[in-house]
């Protein structure tokens, strides 16, 4: 491979591997197609007629663009926001604001059966208003406070939705 | 047919029900901003608190909240990129750019003048039209329903810009995800991999919330904090310049959603998709759609507003819900001891040209309501994004979870944000992912019983002379724009070497 192409891929690499994976969700839906039946016993459209049609175009068409992109001229890399941003944060740790937001998120969400969804919701907004913006604890725990008694007040006494409330029993 | 309309305006003007409709929009509007809290959970969260009146009273009251719902959805689009449900997600293409652009009062305005209008058209159309259109609707079988849905996915190139191939790619991915789940013609359990979770399919308002709220919360962490928009008053109202461009895109938009909102099942979303698809490929501005154009929102607004209307159309004259909201409302029909169908015009006139003619009133007070409102919900933008955003992720997953009280819903809005995250890197549209997620099992339902009737060919289609005449629109719409284009590169080629050679 040429030093030019080597860049082009740099550049469209997330492209290229997006495409990749549509690829392989297609070809997935036709290979898995034809085990769950084309055609019924009366000869209708039975339910792997759909998915073989749309795996085959999927397939087709996104193995045509990663073509495309694997052969598309060597481009730079995009320059969306890769400076600091107004609150003078670099895009390395935007990139690591990023991933901790995720990554608490993810924990959220498996300690709402212990925490309960209000708390364990709370304790995110907390998490992200004091640590990864970095405002005021005070100001932190002031949002999460009104935020946690407005969402219990919609979602659990007007609307009458169930929240769970986990070990600690707080917001169903 | 005028003397029914008085009667109607009288039922719907008494004090009392004017007050409930009001009362109506309102909560509906505070619903409708909550993420994952749509029209149709409204009402039904809603439908209890009406029991105690009397039945044209409560249908008022759930009308109003049909409408409020609906408009809180698209404030939420247009402020925070965030749906209430798929039938604002084109309103995120142009309304939220207008209000990165400091003009998300103008983009609420117009959608609020844009479902105004379209309410008094199709009202108007409602009155003159339903029973004939009704009969209409009831000769769109299977064929014509297949071919209606293709022409939907037609529409989606004009959403790709440039690169069709890549909105095409995206609606199949939809009309992939949407395969998950029980096989409605067959009852096979599909890509379920055995967990029970996935026997319904994958919830697109779960999906919406995720690719749209979630995504684009990741991607704006990503992108950096921005400094807070911060438009001058006289930005963001709407001018009347703004008014003379939306004219014809409310026009067309109405239209094509009172067509679309009459046929059952076909529904708001698509309405609002074709209506913008359709501008898109109209409109001078072409180009500047998914920019910021005010185009881009008057027409789709109008659409679902349109099509929201048209929904009762079959499910007054012949009690088949045209939406899932008027499938709740028809629920609501029953409990109320009413049956919809045929005779229920002549049988309970007050009733019907009641509920008719408090559309109208429902449609004004929103507009009275949010109209001078719509610059100060703009202000939202002034609040710093650091301050904001954990409250989108808090009432979007919280508005997840109360859509069917499951954690399964919240991990699939974890899921799509990181996938939303990743298609907005990646500069992927989302609405034609959306789109297909809404159509595919519409259309898959359509094509089981297109081949049923044909006894196993789905060629049937091209026997219908209906259904013919909407795939050729489709065909028109797919292979038209480029064989023109190439037609005048070729014609101009052949003028330039006609010069040349004359030299």
């Amino acid at each position: 491979m040429s030093r030019t192409s080597q860049a082009g891929l740099g550049a469209h690499l997330p492209e290229a591997v997006a495409y990749g994976l549509l690829t392989a969700v297609g070809a997935g839906l036709v290979v898995t197609s034809f085990g769950y039946g084309l055609r019924t016993e009366d000869g209708w459209v039975g339910p792997g007629f759909l998915p073989l049609v749309i795996g085959g175009l999927l397939l087709v068409l996104s193995v045509l663009e990663l073509t495309r992109c694997l052969r598309r001229a060597p481009a730079t890399e995009p320059d969306d926001g890769e400076g600091t941003d107004i609150l003078g944060r670099t895009a390395a740790e935007r990139v690591r604001q990023l991933w901790t937001v995720v990554a608490a998120i993810a924990v959220t969400v498996l300690l709402v059966p212990v925490l309960g969804l209000p708390i364990a919701f709370g304790c995110l907004v907390f998490f992200i208003s004091a640590w990864v913006e970095r405002r005021p604890v005070v100001a932190a725990a002031v949002i999460t406070g009104v935020s946690v008694v407005v969402v219990h007040v919609v979602f659990v006494t007007l609307l009458g939705v169930p929240l769970p409330g986990g070990l600690i029993g707080v917001g169903a | 047919m005028l003397d029914n309309l008085l009667l109607g305006f009288q039922t719907a003007l008494t004090p009392e029900n004017v007050l409930w409709c009001f009362v109506g929009v309102l909560l509906g509007t505070v619903i409708g901003v909550l993420p994952g809290l749509g029209s149709t959970t409204g009402v039904a969260i809603l439908l209890p608190l009406t029991l105690a009146f009397e039945p044209v009273t409560a249908l008022i009251m759930l009308a109003g909240i049909y409408y409020g719902a609906q408009y809180g959805g698209t404030i939420t689009s247009v402020l925070i990129s965030t749906p209430g449900e798929a039938a604002t997600v084109v309103t995120t293409l142009d309304g939220y750019q207008m209000a990165r652009r400091g003009r998300a009062g103008a983009a609420l305005a117009i959608s609020a003048i844009g479902s105004f209008v379209a309410a008094i058209i199709t009202l108007g159309l409602l009155v003159a039209l339903a029973p004939p259109f009704a009969e209409f609707a009831l000769r769109f079988g299977p064929p014509e329903m297949l071919a209606v849905m293709i022409l939907g996915l037609a529409t989606i190139i004009s959403f790709s810009g440039d690169n069709r191939v890549l909105g095409l790619i995206m609606a199949l991915l939809g009309l992939g995800i949407a395969m998950v789940g029980v096989d409605s013609g067959s009852g096979v359990a599909r890509y379920t991999f055995g967990n029970v979770n996935l026997f319904s399919g994958i919830p697109f308002v779960e999906v919406m919330i995720g690719l749209f709220a979630v995504g684009e919360v990741l991607y704006q962490i990503r992108g950096g904090a921005a400094a807070p928009i911060r438009a001058s008053f006289r930005d963001l109202m709407i001018t009347r310049e703004d008014l003379r461009r939306s004219r014809g895109s409310i026009l067309r938009g109405s239209g094509i959603g009172f067509l679309l909102g009459c046929l059952p099942g076909a529904g708001s979303t698509l309405a609002s998709f074709m209506a913008y698809g359709v501008e898109r490929r109209v409109s001078k501005r072409g180009d500047e759609f998914g920019t910021g154009a005010i185009e881009g929102v008057a027409a789709p607004e109008s659409a679902n507003n349109a099509a929201a209307n048209a929904n009762f159309v079959p499910t007054l004259t012949l009690g088949i819900p045209g939406g899932a909201t008027t499938a709740v409302l028809l629920g609501a029909f029953m409990i109320y001891g009413i049956e919809p169908g045929p005779l229920l015009f002549d049988e309970q006139p007050d009733l019907v040209w009641g509920l008719l003619a408090s559309f109208f009133i429902g449609n004004v007070i929103l507009l009275v309501l949010n109209l001078p409102l719509a610059p100060v919900f703009a202000q939202i933008l002034r609040v710093p994004y650091g301050y904001m955003y954990p409250l989108i992720l808090l009432t979007s997953f919280v508005g997840a979870y109360s859509i069917q009280n499951s954690l399964f819903s919240v991990w699939v809005v974890v899921v799509f944000g990181l996938i939303g995250y990743a298609m907005k890197r990646i500069g992927f549209p989302m609405a034609p992912l959306v789109l297909g997620l809404v159509l595919g099992p519409l259309l898959e339902k359509a094509l089981v019983q297109t081949s049923a009737i044909g006894e196993g060919s789905v060629l049937i289609v091209a026997q219908r002379p209906v259904a013919l005449t909407v795939l050729v629109l489709a065909a028109l719409l797919v292979a038209g724009p480029p064989l023109v284009s190439r037609l005048l590169t070729r014609r101009r080629d052949r003028e330039d070497l006609d010069t040349l050679s004359r030299r």
